[in-house]
């Protein structure tokens, strides 16, 4: 998988600002390529989306990547899908990018198991207003007029 | 198929297909009742330790092979199904636990109306039995499945304590209820089959979020774990990696057996003197419509696979500008209303939806656009995914969908499993009655987030990736010639073969099936334990 194109691609899709990390700063290639074959065919995807862009695609400057790629997820948006899932997929388990999503989001990106999150107790206080409704079910011999 | 490559030799009194939901029930009433039953399944022992959550590649995990579509997952065990005819997709899981290994657990009830449809609302028909009938079954069923809950809905008959506490309602969630008490509209903490506390030997949910990717916890009942371990434990027998090809019957037209490929696709029959069809509500009519001769099995009213329902869902997501830690908590479910349940003469549709407010999806899901999103990629990604990922809550509208004859399963003309069996083709549409719930439910949900507090609504008409209730495919009924089946589950040509699943549902309410698929099947199984020597054998 070529490594230039993979950083372009991310660069377009994720170009990151004062917060976030761009896609290209993250060497995503290797993820990249490594979840690209746990799927058939998104690797020959990943390909033919290369193909489709040129090899100029990597030469262009980001305004024109971005047409470029618009392009693509509308004439395409079977390969576009693809390289934006495994590129995103890459993106969100980077450590730098978990490290944001603790900061910023209050989110603990580990897997959901075996630790889970905290949530308080149901209290039942709140149904008060509800408990005071009338009966709201009908009874199966009420017929509708 | 014809053709016999060799014969697993084995004869039980009753045979299942299928170990689902209904199935798990049924064989556990059976076994426990001293029957000689065993249990048939295309799939396998689900692996709690191999279940998505517990890997960091989890949320993608979700599009391979823990994808609930079955054409997406495509598992050896899988048979696929033709969808390109209905614009609601198939989801199902193929092993033991059947779909209750994937599903998010909801479990309302029936109405006592669900069952009065044509009498009380003029429109689809009613059923051969009556909520008070399965009344002491819903309890039963609340009991082995473990469930959480609380007592005391206005909008539905009183009920028995709840196993467990409510599951929380998290900072949305709560939000959301104080908006429907301030428009004095309904609301209640929802009933699940997921433990708040331990219970029966299980633990206590830690509020992981993604149910739908299997609990290894085991908090989240799946038959796997309830059921089929007592059931088994009384004597059933459970054999796996079988996939049914067809029911064979003698020629008195008794059901004989059934013929099944193992995984090596080696070809085995399986006797019994009752055979128990619980294959979900396309696999059912797939099997009967295969078996016979001619039209199918058990089809002499042509209505096998008629009558297709799927509840179409419809979905506004509000967002909250404070975090609200939506990805925390029981992700499909904290509360329901059902303010718009029953018939009411001032609208412009009959019968009624349930609304269930779900939670948020984790990071990556988020920003692919999750199921209800609106993330760009490129310049203000990062900006849009920081205003939605746990910022969320999702109203889902449940319609309740009316029978109709054209929406059906029939099996398709080219598409097979692996084994050479046909495949299920589904076609559906959606009526102008659904359309019309769908607008005023999207509308009443705006008002609801709004008042929540959100500060924007994202809106979709009908999710697609949302056909978990298959229903309605072999109907109950009283008449032979408008119904597959009797209030008891037997078929009404063939007086020794039963139907279980969500296929005999006569109407579909519009609340979650499963809780009424165990209760319908714990009391077939009663009727047929207390009529067993009425019953034919061959």
């Amino acid at each position: 998988m070529n490594a230039e194109f993979i950083d372009a691609l991310a660069d377009v899709l994720l170009p990151g600002d004062e917060n976030w990390p761009s896609g290209a700063e993250l060497d995503l290639t290797e993820s990249v390529q490594a979840l690209s074959a746990l799927v058939p065919g998104h690797t020959q995807s990943i390909h033919e989306l290369e193909q489709a862009l040129g090899s100029a695609f990597v030469e262009l400057p980001p305004l024109q990547r971005h047409a470029a790629l618009t392009a693509v997820d509308r004439e395409r948006p079977d390969l576009f899908g693809v390289a934006r899932l495994v590129v995103f997929d890459a993106y969100y388990r980077h450590p730098r990018v978990l490290l944001v999503l603790a900061d910023r989001c209050g989110y603990r990106a580990q897997p959901p198991q075996p630790a889970g999150f905290p949530l308080e107790d149901f209290d039942p206080s709140v149904l008060a207003t509800v408990r005071a409704m009338a009966k709201r079910w009908r009874d199966d011999t009420t017929a509708v007029v | 198929m014809k053709t016999m490559i060799g014969r697993s030799g084995e004869h039980h009194d009753v045979l299942v297909i299928g170990a689902g939901a209904a199935g798990a029930a049924f064989a556990w009433r059976l076994a426990i009742g001293g029957v000689d039953v065993a249990c048939l399944d295309r799939g396998h022992w689900p692996d709690p330790q191999a279940y998505a959550t517990s890997f960091p590649d989890w949320e993608t995990r979700r599009v391979r092979d823990w994808n609930p579509n079955p054409n997406v997952r495509d598992r050896p065990e899988d048979y696929p199904i033709a969808d390109d005819t209905t614009p609601i997709k198939p989801l199902l899981f193929n092993g033991v636990g059947g779909s209750t290994v994937l599903w998010s657990a909801h479990t309302p009830r029936f109405h006592p109306s669900d069952f009065r449809v044509r009498t009380l609302d003029g429109v689809g028909v009613d059923w051969p039995l009556s909520y008070w009938e399965l009344e002491k079954y819903y309890d039963v069923n609340d009991r082995l499945m473990g469930v959480c809950g609380i007592a005391g809905d206005p909008a539905n008959p009183p009920r028995s304590p709840r196993p467990t506490p409510p599951m929380p309602l998290g900072p949305g969630g709560a939000r959301i209820a104080a908006a429907f008490d301030s428009l004095g509209w309904h609301w209640w903490p929802s009933d699940g089959a997921i433990l708040s506390q331990e219970y029966d030997g299980r633990l206590g949910c830690n509020h992981c979020g993604p149910c739908e990717l299997g609990c290894p916890r085991g908090a989240k009942a799946s038959t796997d774990i309830t059921y089929w371990p007592k059931a088994i434990a009384a004597g059933a027998r459970m054999i796996t990696g079988a996939a049914v090809a067809e029911v064979t019957t003698s020629p008195a037209g008794l059901a004989t057996g059934a013929t099944w490929f193992d995984v090596h696709g080696v070809v085995h029959h399986t006797a019994a003197d009752v055979v128990v069809i619980a294959a979900s509500g396309v696999g059912t009519p797939r099997l009967l419509l295969h078996s016979g001769d001619g039209d199918g099995l058990a089809n002499s009213s042509g209505l096998v696979g008629r009558n297709l329902m799927l509840h179409p869902i419809a979905a506004a997501t509000g967002v909250f500008t404070e975090p609200v830690a939506s990805f925390a908590g029981n992700d499909a479910f904290c509360l329901m209303s059902q303010e718009f349940y029953e018939t009411s003469p001032g609208r412009r549709f009959v019968r009624g939806y349930g609304v269930q407010v779900t939670r948020g999806q984790g990071p990556l899901v988020t920003a692919l656009g999750g199921f209800n999103l609106d993330v760009p990629w490129g310049p203000g990604h990062h900006g849009r995914f920081e205003q939605l990922f746990g910022h969320v809550a999702t109203m889902a509208i449940m319609c309740e969908d009316l029978p109709n004859p054209d929406n059906r399963v029939e099996l398709d003309t080219t598409l097979t499993d692996r084994f050479g069996v046909p495949s299920p083709r589904m076609r559906y549409r959606l009526d102008a009655n659904s359309e019309a719930m769908i607008t005023h439910g999207l509308a009443t949900s705006r008002a609801v987030l709004e008042r929540a507090g959100c500060v924007e609504v994202l809106e979709s008409r009908l999710v697609g990736q949302a056909g978990f209730h298959l229903m309605g495919t072999c109907r109950m009924g009283t008449d032979a010639d408008t119904s597959v089946v009797d209030h008891r589950c037997r078929t009404h040509d063939v007086a020794n073969l039963l139907v279980i699943d969500a296929s005999v549902f006569a109407t579909a309410a519009a609340v979650n099936p499963t809780p009424t698929i165990q209760a319908i099947a714990l009391r077939a199984a009663d009727l047929l334990l207390a009529e067993r020597s009425e019953v034919p054998v061959p």
